[in-house]
């Protein structure tokens, strides 16, 4: 049994917008199969009566009685296979069904095992991230902190260079902490918006590139999370694959349903088939986590165009 | 300085390696003689310089320092082993042998080293 509640919404919309015109087409069918047969059995019983009706048949009820329960089983007989006919094609179009349902489950459920996967493998590694460097850098501190301490009453002159040292230390650690902390969910996406992070991010980036923010303007925390490593991701794959690439363009529109679509743009040189690497692959797992999708296609003029969709 | 106990830190953060052999600098009494990134390294190096002690890191990739502390018990019973971890101790089902403390890598001082060197069991 298909729990209902564990398909996403707009997924299921997806599956049955695919299933119930099909299943309405087979009803359809069969109601024009059964019409048929009950037609030509009105005929067949007309003429039958019309012949009873004109030859000497009347004169022998037997003989009548034997021609109008002939046709009845005839008309009968008729009948009763257009329907085993029509119980054969509603349960082959319900099969079809079952099956396909099947499917979407298998999918969706393997679909949430990699998105529970990969934000497992995103905990643990905030988890070594956070032990191996601040951790370890503060725990070293407090050790080195003592042994400063110590310093001072023989050394005052080493005790603060040992000091100036560990200022640096202490810089490091805080600088590694707000890497990571940028890793989770940059501040300013928090605070500013999608645009402006991009903006930020572009900055940073290998090749020179131009956010159109198309004035967007705020969407739920979720989608300009999800949307955001993506472009992220998208750029870091314009840098290791658009050989000669000038200028990525990350433009950004809300369409009309409140949605939000997103185009990374490069004019680099590719390979003519795009294959489905890690990166594309997690673009689509973030984005079905909020219903969205991506497509990655070669763009005419050459370079390649990576299009984000997430629904309103 | 002869007669000073003779330790091997392990530790897969040389963050922590460096900040052991300050501690060893300024502890009197203790020398450090070498340094191992890992498991395997440590063993190896515990059989070429036989160190009085080894400060073991629990948390390594790969071999951790439970099992290469079992592992160095079997090679040289003679070892003597002080675990450091970061935070919480990990409750052990039974501890390997060799080793006389378990201390976190914050509370490690050269008073509290001495301290676990001097409650090792009488030869």
């Amino acid at each position: 049994m298909v729990a209902l509640t564990a398909i996403p919404r707009g997924r299921w919309q997806r599956l049955m917008t695919v299933s119930v015109p099909q299943a309405r087409r087979a009803a359809a069918r069969v109601r024009l199969s059964l019409g048929l047969l009950r037609l030509s059995s009105a005929v067949a019983l007309a003429a039958g009566a019309a012949w009873l009706l004109s030859v000497e048949a009347w004169r022998e009820p037997l003989a009548l009685l034997a021609a109008a329960a002939f046709v009845a089983l005839i008309a009968l007989l008729a009948q009763l296979r257009a329907e085993r006919r029509a119980v054969r094609a509603l349960t082959a179009e319900q099969q079809r069904l079952s099956a396909a349902t099947a499917r979407s489950t298998r999918e969706l459920r393997r679909s949430r095992a990699r998105i529970a996967a990969g934000a497992e493998r995103e905990r643990q590694r905030i988890e070594r991230d956070l032990h191996d460097g601040a951790q370890q850098r503060l725990v070293a501190l407090r050790i080195e902190l003592e042994l400063a301490e110590e310093l001072v009453a023989d050394d005052p002159a080493g005790a603060r260079e040992r000091l100036r040292e560990l200022e640096r230390e202490v810089d490091e650690a805080l600088e590694e902490l707000r890497a990571l902390a940028h890793g989770v969910y940059p501040p300013l996406l928090a605070d500013r918006g999608l645009a402006e992070a991009l903006r930020a991010e572009a900055a940073r980036a290998a090749l020179p590139v131009r956010v159109r923010d198309g004035g967007v303007g705020r969407y739920r925390t979720e989608v300009e999370s999800a949307v955001y490593f993506c472009v992220l991701e998208a750029l870091q794959n314009a840098a290791k694959h658009a050989t000669g690439a000038r200028l990525v363009t990350v433009a950004l529109r809300r369409d009309r349903d409140g949605g939000l679509a997103v185009a990374v743009l490069d004019d680099g040189v590719r390979a003519p088939r795009i294959v489905a690497g890690h990166g594309i692959l997690n673009m689509r797992e973030r984005l079905a986590a909020v219903d969205g999708s991506v497509a990655v296609a070669p763009r005419p003029g050459g370079g390649c165009a990576v299009r984000l969709q997430v629904p309103g | 300085m002869s007669g000073a106990v003779t330790v091997l830190a392990v530790d897969d953060q040389e963050v922590f390696r460096r900040t052991a052999r300050r501690l060893l600098e300024a502890t009197p009494g203790f020398r450090l003689v070498g340094e191992a990134a890992s498991g395997p390294e440590a063993l190896r190096l515990a059989a070429e310089l036989r160190p009085d002690l080894v400060l073991l890191d629990v948390r390594m990739p790969g071999m951790d320092g439970i099992e290469t502390a079992r592992r160095l018990a079997r090679l040289q019973p003679a070892a003597t082993i002080v675990l450091i971890s970061i935070g919480e101790l990990p409750e052990l089902t039974s501890e390997p042998p060799g080793v006389i403390a378990h201390l976190r890598k914050q509370d490690l001082s050269a008073r509290t080293l001495l301290r676990a060197w001097a409650s090792r069991p009488a030869l």
